[in-house]
């Protein structure tokens, strides 16, 4: 008997699906690492929503945070890591069958 | 997990949004590809009016000098914007460069591949820096470089040092000066 086949909902990680977290990682995915700044223009977002949300990618161990330096101001960089890269990416895949299903379905019905 | 499609395709934008903006800022290229597009260019009177020992010194001191600015110019900018890329891929390819051009160039004893190696080189150089950028534009100027390399070893042309530093300079000057624009326009 063939295996069922799982919804794509299934494959989406709990931690990761978030549009904040979902956009850190997709940056990060572009990039070797990015300040916090950086992060929180580009997604429009405050601090504060910013630094919770890379705790949880940072406790998940999707994430890695380097403090440091840079003429004598604080700056605070972003990295992804190995599992961070994966878990993006698996996600992305997830979300695109999802879309395509959903591509699928309405082209059904228009047939029918 | 509740979740309807919708939801998923507006995510999947966003994400290709944030992506595309931060592939943008990280490809701009446009000092390197004037500054060493001008060497290009500066070398053509030098090589034609002057020597070629002294077209030879001109590259030996300021590609050097040139990778330095760049590498420069790409830390003050890495500073402002707040994000980079892993800049080793990118040194390697640039050390790369200077030492196959340098070693074509001395090795090829005034013959075709002393004018044919160094373009060679910088053109394979350059389709490694595009892909590094996923930049097509830049890796099909490489590979435009790379053959008219293959081009001007086989057909041996008059002035060959001017012609294929007249491509290689314009080409990149005017490369450089498109990035610019495009970053003039989206900052």
């Amino acid at each position: 008997m063939p295996e069922a086949e799982l919804h794509p909902t299934a494959e989406l990680d709990e931690t990761v699906h978030q549009r904040v977290r979902l956009g850190v990682l997709a940056i990060l995915s572009e990039a070797d690492r990015a300040t916090f700044t950086y992060l929180r223009d580009t997604l429009d977002v405050t601090d504060g929503n910013l630094s919770a949300h890379v705790a949880v990618l940072a406790k998940a161990g999707l994430v890695r945070i380097d403090k440091g330096f840079v003429d004598n101001r604080p700056r605070t960089w972003v990295r992804a890591t190995a599992k961070g890269r994966s878990t993006f990416q698996a996600e992305i895949s997830a979300l695109s069958k999802l879309v395509g299903r959903y591509r699928g379905d309405v082209a059904g019905s228009r047939r029918s | 997990m509740v979740l309807d499609q919708s939801h998923a395709k507006t995510l999947l934008t966003a994400t290709e949004a944030a992506r595309a903006r931060t592939r943008s800022v990280l490809s701009t290229n446009w000092f390197p590809m004037i500054l060493f597009g001008l060497l290009a260019l500066v070398s053509i009177p030098v090589a034609e009016l002057w020597s070629s020992t002294a077209m030879a010194a001109l590259w030996l001191i300021g590609a050097p000098l040139g990778t330095l600015a760049t590498a420069l110019w790409y830390r003050s900018r890495t500073i402002e914007i707040g994000v980079s890329v892993n800049p080793w891929p990118y040194a390697v390819t640039a050390v790369a460069i200077i030492v196959g051009c340098t070693v074509t160039g001395i090795f090829g004893r005034g013959g075709p591949i002393s004018y044919a190696g160094p373009l060679l080189v910088i053109g394979l150089g350059y389709l490694v820096f595009g892909r590094l950028d996923r930049n097509f534009v830049g890796a099909g100027f490489g590979a435009a470089m790379a053959i008219v390399a293959i081009v001007v070893f086989a057909a041996k042309p008059p002035h060959v040092y001017a012609l294929t530093m007249l491509a290689f300079g314009a080409g990149s000057v005017l490369l450089g000066l498109w990035n610019l624009l495009q970053v003039r326009r989206t900052d």
